[in-house]
Formats: C-alpha cells, structure tokens, sequence
C-alpha cells in the first residue's frame, strides 16, 4: 500500500507559517507558491486573469505544467496538468488526496481493463488522460468552484 | 501460467514461418488456399488474459533469452499496447532464465519508473535479453523487470496517488510490450530524449539509480544515457524495424475471443505495403486532431492498450461499473483529418451481463477525458493500423516524424 513519507508533515514544518502546506485543491491561494517550490520550479508562477477566476501557471524543470484554479475568495477550486509525467497528486489534491486515492482504486476494481478515469465524486471530479510520454488530468473541487465558471475551460 | 522452459526457441525462430499460430498475413500477398506465415507476422489474440475477465486485452507470447545465449523462455499473456514503449515484465513471470541488472557506472542498479493513464505504474529494473517474435529478433534489448516488490520506491515515483501493478492479478497481464511511436520510453517525437540530460538538466521522473535495487524514499530520478532506456524491440529488428501494423478482423458485437496479428515493417516486405491508408500526422505530443459531434479533440489518438472507446460526451455512465450505458445503442461518426470513422457504442451492463464468456466487445465505450478521444482496441476491429516509429523512414512517405493511417 501507499508507501509515502508523511510529507505534508515535513512540509508543515519547512513553510512553517500557513496552515494549508499540503497544498492545492480548496486551498488558499497561497498553497500555489507552496506548489511552485515543490515543484522546484525555475521560472515564476505566470498569471492570467479570467472572469471570476485567475490562473497560476506552475513548469517543473522535468516538464510538467500544473495550472491552478483560484476563484475571487482565494481559493483552489481546480488544478489541472499535462506532462510527459503525471504530478504528485498527493501535492495537488490536498485534503481530497485519500478521496481520489478511493475512487480511482474503485474504479479499477470495477472491471479490469485500462483506460483513462473518470472519477465523479461528491464535491470532486478528477479525469486523466493520455499515453505513455504525453499525459494530462484535472481535478475539480466543485464545492469551491465559482457559480457560472465553465469548467470546461479547466484544462 | 502458461510459461514453460522454451530450449527450442532458437531452432524454432530460425525456421521460416513459425510465427506460432499461422496467421494470414495482412493486405496481399495471400492468394487463395494455402498461406505461407512471413516471418514478420506475430499473433495476438484478445482472449481475457492470465486473470479473466479483461475484456478487450489483446495478449501474446514474447521468447525472452538470456542475451547472446539460447538461454529462453516464453512468457504468454503480454498486453500489446501500442500507447507505450518497450517490454515490461513481471518478475515473477521469469522463472527460467536470469536477466543481470543493468548497472550504472557507479555501479548502481538501473531503475525504471512507468505511468499509465489510469494512475497505475509499474517500478523495477532494466535489463538486457534477447527478444524474439516469430521470426524477428531484437538482440540485446533494454526491458523493464518489474519488481514483486513494492518497497524501496522513490516517492518521485509512487508518491503521485499512483496504484502498483506488480501482479498478474493487478495488472491483468503478465506484462506490457509496448510498440507505441518513439524508440524508447523517454523519446518525444523529433526524438527528443528527456531522461538523457540533452535536455532537461532535471531528468524526467522516469529512471532512477539505487544501491542494489533499494532506493531511498527522497531519491532523485537519474540521468540515464539512450542505451540504458527500455527500448521498443522493434527498431531493433535488421529489418522491419520502421513500424507495425495491427490488424484483426471484423467483430460484430461481442466474441468470447479474436486473433489478430502484428505484422513488423511498413513497406519492407510483400505482405506490409501501405497501400490506400490515409495517413494522420502527429504533433509535437504525439495526437492528432478529431472531431465529434462539432466538439474538436484535438488530443486524440489511437492505443490498443485502452480497452473501450473513450471520449467525453452526455452518454449516461454505468452504475457499477466505469463505461457507457446508453438505453439504446448510439451510433456515431468522429473524423480525423478528413477520415470518417464509424462507431457504436451499447450499453456495458447489458454486454458484460448477456456475454459473461466473451472477451471481445466492439461497442464498449467509457467516459474519456476533456478534449481527447482515446480510440481503444475496438478501432482496430476491423482493420489493419498501421503507426510509424519517430526518425525512420518509410519508403513513399516524405517524413520521419510519427505518423498513423488505417
């Protein structure tokens, strides 16, 4: 089973000062910056403004891209990625970490066979997709999502 | 199951159409009556697997030897997966034969990490044997064995919510030949290495280098150079080493199973001309473009390790189980650069509850993501694929970057 460091736990205690250290989905705004140095990022965060919402766009330096979605209240209501890797989701999903961790076992245990997943779950829904060398995903915290946003455009 | 000590295995290789099973081959050259196997055909069949049910695995036979030796051993019930790269296998699997750890020059074991789309991974280390199918042998090929056990892993590998595969109950194989596009698991199309430090200074969280095969949790991945990346076998082929072709035939609803072959080579040989396949052209991320009831997926692609159509739409999803279950069969069209491609899509309880025997289902759909169209195995019923490999040449064919047509 998960063989994990309890890493929110280091964490805590090296971005001593918020109390959202573990990251993203229904999070802060402020969780983004604790992303971009997990992620060990070189170049800034880049911003861009949507109605209702504002993006942060997070590059590691092996190639992964995580976007996050922060509504006008400061919080993480969605994050998205793509990459030639699939991103520490323990990282991204935060709090909603153990709830996809639930889903996706589900989902598998359902019926053999691979395919992308498709998890809807109350007040979360997580899709992956892709091959080998080129993946992408999203999570989306919908309690958190801001009403009339398009969450189609979460990519 | 199913592996047995395979001493004859060269004999055997050596002679002119043992492709084990006497498949006809694809497109011409087979004349009414008796056909002769060339040996660059292999079969496959869909037929559930090591541990049933699976529906639309499609599963072969690899003889994997000791390098440079007539040391091998068959290992059946592989998944063919056409969306990865290089040959995996579980460890427990290879029973009759020794496969030395490739080792760095520090003298570390070698160790590969490898994503799925559903979340799943598979960890263990690389090693060199010689890989024959049918009549084609890649020698001294780069594989992934992948390890029973599931400790001493990098949390830059396991710590991403991923699931490990390494049974053949988990994985419902027991391993994975990848024969996707690129030449091995760290290419991009215009062959662009990511783990071999050419490019990124931080290599890709693919390999990793541990004493002895035990990492420590806080790892970092390691630069490996292309030679010690698993490789698809099939470049590795004298000839024929261009691309393959999946074909099988056409499947009316459901069958409990269906044969298929891969045949190696694009215009090499007789039985492998391109013939009037459109071509679809990759992009930088190896996907092409489709179009589905005025949506653009423009992530799309075509990988028979995926078991079902999957694409997003309003189709009612399964109650238990994660696939499409529409009250009646919903007939579609998707083009892809101009090609209209046909499907339907039934509803999955129905099909699994009416067909408890049968592994091959050509109307099964799933939920897929935003923007992409996954065409799964039930594409290929029907059809011979055929899908180049990044940086060969392809007589008749003006570029060497990845390219698919059927």
């Amino acid at each position: 089973m998960p063989i994990s460091l309890p890493r929110c736990l280091v964490w805590l205690l090296l971005v001593a000062f918020h109390g959202s250290a573990c990251a993203a989905l229904g999070s802060d705004i402020d969780s983004v910056k604790t992303d971009h140095v997990f992620m060990k990022a070189a170049i800034p965060i880049q911003k861009a403004t949507h109605p209702g919402y504002t993006v942060h766009e997070i590059q590691s330096p092996d190639r992964i891209t995580v976007r996050e979605y922060v509504s006008q209240n400061g919080k993480v209501f969605a994050v998205a990625w793509e990459g030639m890797h699939i991103p520490d989701l323990q990282q991204m999903l935060g709090t909603y970490f153990q709830q996809y961790v639930a889903a996706a076992q589900e989902a598998r245990s359902a019926m053999k066979g691979r395919r992308p997943l498709d998890l809807q779950k109350p007040g979360l829904m997580v899709q992956t997709g892709g091959h080998s060398q080129s993946f992408w995903g999203r999570a989306i915290a919908s309690d958190w999502a801001p009403l009339g946003v398009d969450l189609e455009q979460i990519r | 199951m199913g592996r047995r000590l395979f001493g004859v295995a060269v004999i055997m290789a050596s002679l002119a159409g043992c492709g084990g099973g006497g498949g006809a081959g694809t497109g011409g050259g087979a004349s009414s009556g008796v056909t002769t196997p060339m040996v660059n055909v292999h079969t496959i069949t869909v037929n559930g697997g090591p541990a049933p049910p699976y529906p639309n695995g499609v599963f072969t036979s690899v003889d994997i030897c000791e390098p440079g030796t007539a040391i091998c051993q068959t290992v059946s019930g592989i998944l063919v997966d056409t969306g990865s790269i290089g040959l995996r296998v579980l460890a427990s699997a290879i029973t009759n034969i020794t496969l030395a750890p490739l080792l760095d020059a520090q003298g570390n074991t070698i160790e590969n990490c490898a994503a799925f789309v559903d979340n799943s991974f598979l960890w263990g280390s690389v090693a060199k044997a010689d890989l024959k199918f049918g009549g084609e042998t890649a020698s001294a090929a780069v594989i992934q064995v992948v390890s029973s056990s599931s400790t001493n892993i990098p949390t830059g590998c396991a710590g991403s919510g991923m699931t490990l595969q390494n049974t053949p109950a988990l994985l419902g194989a027991n391993g994975i030949l990848g024969i996707g596009q690129e030449p091995t698991d760290c290419t991009y199309p215009g062959l662009k290495n990511y783990c071999d430090g050419s490019i990124n200074k931080v290599p890709n969280a693919s390999y990793w280098a541990c004493q002895n095969g035990v990492c420590t949790t806080n790892a970092s991945a390691a630069v490996v150079p292309a030679s010690q990346q698993v490789v698809n076998p099939v470049i590795l082929f004298p000839t024929d080493n261009n691309g393959v072709i999946v074909t099988f035939p056409s499947v009316v609803g459901t069958e409990n199973t269906v044969n298929g072959t891969i045949t190696f080579g694009i215009g090499t040989q007789t039985n492998n001309a391109l013939g009037s396949a459109q071509i679809v052209q990759l992009d930088s991320n190896g996907n092409f473009s489709t179009t589905l009831q005025g949506q653009v997926l423009a992530g799309s692609f075509l990988d028979s390790g995926t078991n079902a159509f999957a694409f997003p739409s309003s189709i009612a999803v399964c109650q238990g189980v994660p696939y499409y279950c529409p009250g009646s069969v919903q007939n579609w069209q998707a083009i892809t650069n101009g090609v209209t491609v046909s499907f339907s899509i039934d509803n999955a309880d129905t099909l699994f509850q009416q067909n408890q025997n049968a592994s091959v289902f050509s109307t099964l759909g799933a939920p897929g993501s935003a923007g992409s169209f996954d065409f799964g195995l039930p594409f290929f019923y029907g059809r011979s694929v055929f899908s180049s490999i990044d940086g060969q040449t392809v007589t008749g064919v003006a570029t060497s970057s990845p390219w698919v047509a059927y």
